[in-house]
């Protein structure tokens, strides 16, 4: 019998535990689940795909610039996380592990479409404005918009505004994830966001 | 004070800035309605790409997962990071591949000094595939997993292998030194496992 039969439910009341007093119960369980599915428990490995997955993917559809690609890319996250689980450090927080996987299977992703396809990555798979409400349309073309932008940044660029901008990380763990330095982390996400600024919002060139 | 750079602004922006500097830059901001304008600026595009992924529908939650665990099911966890088989055991299909090797080709004559660096690669048959190199120099991991056939290249004649584990890591992974007697005698082989 699993380890962790009731690995499902214990993911459910983790991703309820919200308040900060309950943040250290949340870390320990969930430490419990990454410490059984490193022993095999499959159960326990389904509710850390739960917890984390929704995470992975709005990562993914920053840096690929599209959903069926974020929807592959997390696939892929996962099955390389339960390929690698061995090599992962438990006294360490999963998050940035998974971060860190998601950037080099997003990176080779977008890599090899472009040689494949030869189409700039902008052009693939966005998600297109369908009729419905106003706020709606408006909120999906600016999204839209910032997809498009972030695509014709360099990947590097890319990487780090995400996990900066996106997800929230702070420029320590950002570096940490992207095996890089703060000071080079801060060049990258300045640099970005000078473009950005300039491709959603347009280039006035106005110096301030 | 004259006005910031773009790039102090945009860090200052998502307050990346050592903390020094973005007093600093605050105290400019404050009285330059221009550095104001271009900070909001940059604010905006930080929501915008806060805003900009997707949230993942259920349906395609569920359907990943099942995918995932349908996949893990047929595989062992961890497997691509554990090693196959412990490190004496390792050492010794290492040692027996070698002396077949060796023992098939006796009759190889010793190339010219610049026919190096000797090169010796063998590929175990079991998923997922590991191959292990055998050169005149550390390889790197990237050269140990990328070849995928047996191959046999160099001075033949060996007369006896001597096998032996010089470094080994927690997982069982490590570098195992071989050194066969050639003809040539300055030759000295690195046999890395990874």
């Amino acid at each position: 019998m699993s380890a962790m039969a009731d690995a499902p439910s214990m993911a459910a009341s983790i991703a309820w535990m919200s308040d900060r007093s309950a943040a250290a119960s949340r870390r320990t369980a969930t430490r419990d689940l990454v410490a059984a599915a490193k022993n095999g428990d499959t159960a326990a490995f389904g509710s850390l795909v739960d917890l984390y997955q929704q995470r992975v993917f709005r990562a993914a559809t920053s840096l690929l610039g599209s959903e069926s690609d974020a929807r592959d890319a997390v696939q892929e996250v996962f099955l390389k996380a339960y390929r690698y689980f061995s090599k992962f450090d438990d006294s360490r927080e999963l998050a940035p592990w998974l971060y860190k996987i998601t950037t080099n299977v997003c990176r080779d992703m977008a890599r090899s479409k472009r040689r494949h396809q030869g189409a700039p990555i902008e052009e693939q798979g966005l998600v297109s404005a369908s009729p419905g409400p106003f706020e709606r349309v408006a909120r999906r073309e600016q999204r839209h918009l910032t997809r498009l932008a972030l695509a014709r940044l360099p990947y590097k660029e890319r990487a780090a505004i995400t996990l900066r901008d996106l997800e929230g990380l702070a420029t320590r763990d950002v570096a940490r994830i992207l095996g890089t330095t703060q000071a080079t982390v801060r060049s990258q996400i300045s640099s970005g966001r000078a473009k950005l600024r300039r491709s959603i919002l347009g280039d006035d060139r106005r110096k301030p | 004070m004259t006005c910031p750079k773009e790039s102090e602004l945009a860090l200052y922006a998502g307050r990346e800035a050592p903390r020094r500097r973005i007093a600093k830059v605050e105290h400019h901001v404050k009285r330059c309605p221009r550095c104001a304008d271009r900070v909001a600026e940059f604010g905006l595009v930080r929501s915008a790409v806060a805003s900009s992924g997707s949230p993942m529908p259920p349906s395609i939650r569920n359907e990943v997962r099942s995918e995932i665990l349908s996949q893990i099911s047929r595989e062992p966890i961890g497997g691509a990071g554990r090693p196959l088989l412990p490190p004496v055991l390792r050492i010794a299909c290492v040692a027996v591949v070698l002396l077949v090797s060796a023992s098939l080709f006796p009759t190889l004559q010793p190339p010219h000094p610049s026919a190096f660096p000797l090169e010796m690669a063998f590929e175990v048959h079991r998923a997922p595939p590991r191959a292990f190199v055998v050169s005149d120099r550390p390889a790197s991991s990237s050269e140990s997993t990328a070849l995928a056939s047996t191959r046999f290249a160099g001075p033949g004649n060996f007369e006896s292998a001597q096998l032996s584990l010089v470094e080994t890591s927690a997982g069982g992974a490590g570098i195992v030194q071989l050194r066969i007697p050639a003809k040539d005698s300055s030759l000295e082989i690195h046999w890395i496992i990874e």
